[in-house]
């Protein structure tokens, strides 16, 4: 049978033809963009964090107390915890630790128009010493001055600091154009203006902003309040490589002071790790979802197939009276489902696309399109589709053509 | 060109074995014509099935054209029946879907015959059997007795050496079984082989030969003997 006849015969059984290409398409568009979903997640983790995941630690403590004055509790942790001979420098930190906020979402404006949309960064505010905590690496002009350094209780009389420095994507996401030196940026809800004094290599430092596709957009300025709730953090760099010693030990300094208790000392990559666990359980949710999408669809596909055929044995029994061998009636069936299959591909990779494009602008769903992996999915779809017809169309192929034939 | 040896042909159901042939012996020659008459169920379409390397057998050896067909494999029985043989079936066997062109078309296509050629072939044999106005109606929208004539013409386009006929006049009126009995008979003498089944003992009578088939058994009968079982 030629090409032609074939064309004719899905013309003519339209209604199953267009079923098992609706089918393939819709495997086409689950399983193109979870792919893409899965892919682009677990491609994000291979984006280098550029600091010592095992050298910085993230400390998380809650106190209780009511009547504890926060603001002598973490002058005196400090104190204590730089006192350490493990650790090199210590810094309270407010909402952002390393791979870990706390709580908020953080954006930053290139200017008071409101209209605008912000970038959304890890927003570190710290108090002396939190610059080196990070590990930061300037590159363009100068940390703080510890006379810039703010450090009060929340509240109306909260005293905010003038200067931040930044990390290099995002000053070149907020100013494109120009050396972002020396310029002035805006922070918190109420804009609060920020001159811009030095740029830092980039760094992976916020869990918000990987979230958010910004991994490394962050900024340090040295302001830090205390006692808006009952948490204290601290972040700290030590000079011992991931060891647990150091961890027990801090934890134990820590567990002296009355009235507040050690959530979790931590180094950074056991923050990024949970980060990572997250995102790879999403990933793998997304995979479990295209498992079920190509195994609904090869199971239908049998289904319809042998159904098809199941109309057609007679059909196909003279076929192999006039002369076709078995070999060529699998071959037809198989081109027969290859044609579907490829209108079915078709559609359902723009419906992918269409589906893509809706993911990432209304859900912030990361997962472009990769093209070679929506060609993967493609050829997967069409074995796939192949192999569901190989078993009906075997057995038909099978059919004597005596069978059909003796009867009128 | 055909040889049986001792062919034996058994259908077993759960509950019955049918012996629809046993011990068939018989030799045919390059261009004969030959009439196979029998009761109904008495094994003739039978024997054409395995004659026309439709059906296998359980004993014995049948050579066509020299070849043992027992051993040969189904690529080169799916050739053999494509190339040498032409068949007519009992109940038409049209491809439904197909239009009339289409369907005397499809074993041209595996025989590997180019565009120009198949389209020479389908109009020259629908016109042979009367229906070259109808190359675009499909099987559903002709009488019985026209869509027997597409599967003459569908057997006659490959211009097989080799023609199986199972009743081939068994839907048409008296004028037409005629007209198909003369165009056949004008096959033959061309050259084709001519097997045809058939229960018309007046259209027996025109071939070389006569076989009949009881019970599976098959033997050769004078035509005197004709008469006296039609059924
Ligand atoms: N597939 C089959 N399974 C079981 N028995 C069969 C099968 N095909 C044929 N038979 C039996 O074999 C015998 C011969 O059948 P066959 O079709 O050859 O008869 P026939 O001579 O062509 O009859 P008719 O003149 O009615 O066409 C019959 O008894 C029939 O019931
Ligand atoms: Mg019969």
């Amino acid at each position: 049978m030629a090409i032609k006849h074939i064309l004719k015969l899905i013309f003519k059984h339209k209604s199953i033809s267009l079923l098992i290409t609706l089918q393939i398409a819709i495997a086409v568009t689950i399983v193109g963009n979870t792919s893409f979903i899965s892919y682009r997640t677990l491609q994000n983790w291979l984006i280098p964090s550029h600091m010592a995941e095992e050298q910085i630690i993230n400390v998380y403590t809650r106190v209780f107390d009511k009547d504890l004055d926060q603001g002598a509790l973490i002058e005196r942790d400090l104190q204590n915890l730089r006192a350490l001979p493990e650790v090199e420098f210590a810094s309270y930190a407010a909402n952002e630790l390393v791979l870990a906020t706390v709580n908020g979402r953080n954006f930053v404006h290139n200017s008071l128009d409101r209209e605008k949309q912000g970038e959304r960064l890890a927003l570190f505010a710290q108090t002396p010493q939190g610059v080196e905590a990070l590990g930061v690496k300037l590159t363009h002009g100068r940390t703080f001055y510890d006379t810039e350094y703010m450090f009060t209780s929340t509240g109306p009389q909260a005293q905010r600091a003038s200067v931040v420095v930044i990390s290099n994507t995002l000053a070149q996401a907020l100013f494109p154009e120009q050396n972002a030196l020396g310029q002035t940026l805006f922070l918190h809800t109420e804009r609060l203006p920020y001159q811009v004094i030095g740029i830092y290599e980039d760094m992976m430092l916020g869990e918000n902003a990987v979230y958010n596709n910004s991994w490394y957009h962050s900024a340090i300025i040295p302001e830090a309040h205390y006692g808006q709730n009952s948490q204290v953090n601290y972040i700290l760099k030590v000079h011992t490589d991931g060891s647990k010693r150091t961890l027990e030990n801090i934890e134990n300094l820590l567990f002296k002071e009355e009235g507040r208790i050690v959530k979790q000392v931590e180094y950074a990559a056991r923050a990024k790790k949970r980060l990572w666990d997250g995102r790879s359980t999403f990933a793998f949710i997304m995979m479990g979802i295209s498992g079920i999408a190509i195994l609904v669809t090869g199971v239908g596909i049998i289904a319809l197939v042998s159904f098809s055929i199941s109309v057609r044995t007679k059909e196909i029994g003279v076929l192999r009276a006039l002369g076709a061998s078995q070999n060529r009636v699998l071959r037809t069936l198989l081109l027969e489902n290859s044609i579907l299959a490829f209108v079915g591909i078709a559609v359902g990779l723009f419906a992918a696309l269409w589906l893509n494009q809706y993911f990432v602008t209304n859900l912030r769903i990361q997962g472009l399109i990769v093209p070679w992996l929506a060609a993967i999915v493609a050829i997967a779809v069409w074995l796939l589709s192949a192999c569901a017809v190989y078993i009906p169309a075997r057995k038909a192929a099978k059919i004597a053509p005596a069978q059909v034939t003796k009867t009128s | 060109m055909l040889k049986m040896n001792d062919i034996s042909k058994i259908y077993r159901t759960d509950l019955v074995e049918t012996h629809a042939l046993s011990g068939v012996n018989l030799t045919v020659e390059e261009g004969e014509f030959i009439a196979v008459t029998g009761p109904s169920g008495s094994g003739k379409t039978t024997f054409l099935n395995i004659t026309g390397l439709l059906e296998t057998f359980e004993e014995g050896q049948y050579f066509l054209d020299g070849e043992d067909v027992s051993q040969l494999s189904d690529k080169h029985l799916s050739r053999l029946r494509n190339e040498k043989i032409g068949f007519i079936f009992q109940g038409f066997n049209l491809i439904s879907d197909l239009n009339l062109y289409d369907n005397i078309e499809v074993p041209l296509i595996f025989r590997g015959l180019n565009k120009q050629t198949r389209k020479q072939r389908i109009e020259e044999s629908l016109e042979l059997v009367g229906l070259g106005s109808r190359a675009n109606h499909f099987p559903a929208q002709l009488s019985g007795g026209q869509q027997q004539r597409v599967a003459i013409a569908r057997a006659l386009a490959g211009k097989p050496r080799f023609l199986l006929a199972d009743e081939p006049t068994g839907n048409l009126d008296t004028m037409m079984a005629r007209q198909v009995m003369a165009l056949l008979q004008e096959i033959n003498r061309q050259g084709t082989t001519l097997i045809m089944v058939t229960h018309d003992n007046e259209l027996a009578q025109r071939a070389h030969r006569n076989i009949q088939i009881l019970d599976g058994q098959l033997s050769d009968i004078a035509k005197s003997q004709l008469t006296d079982l039609a059924v």
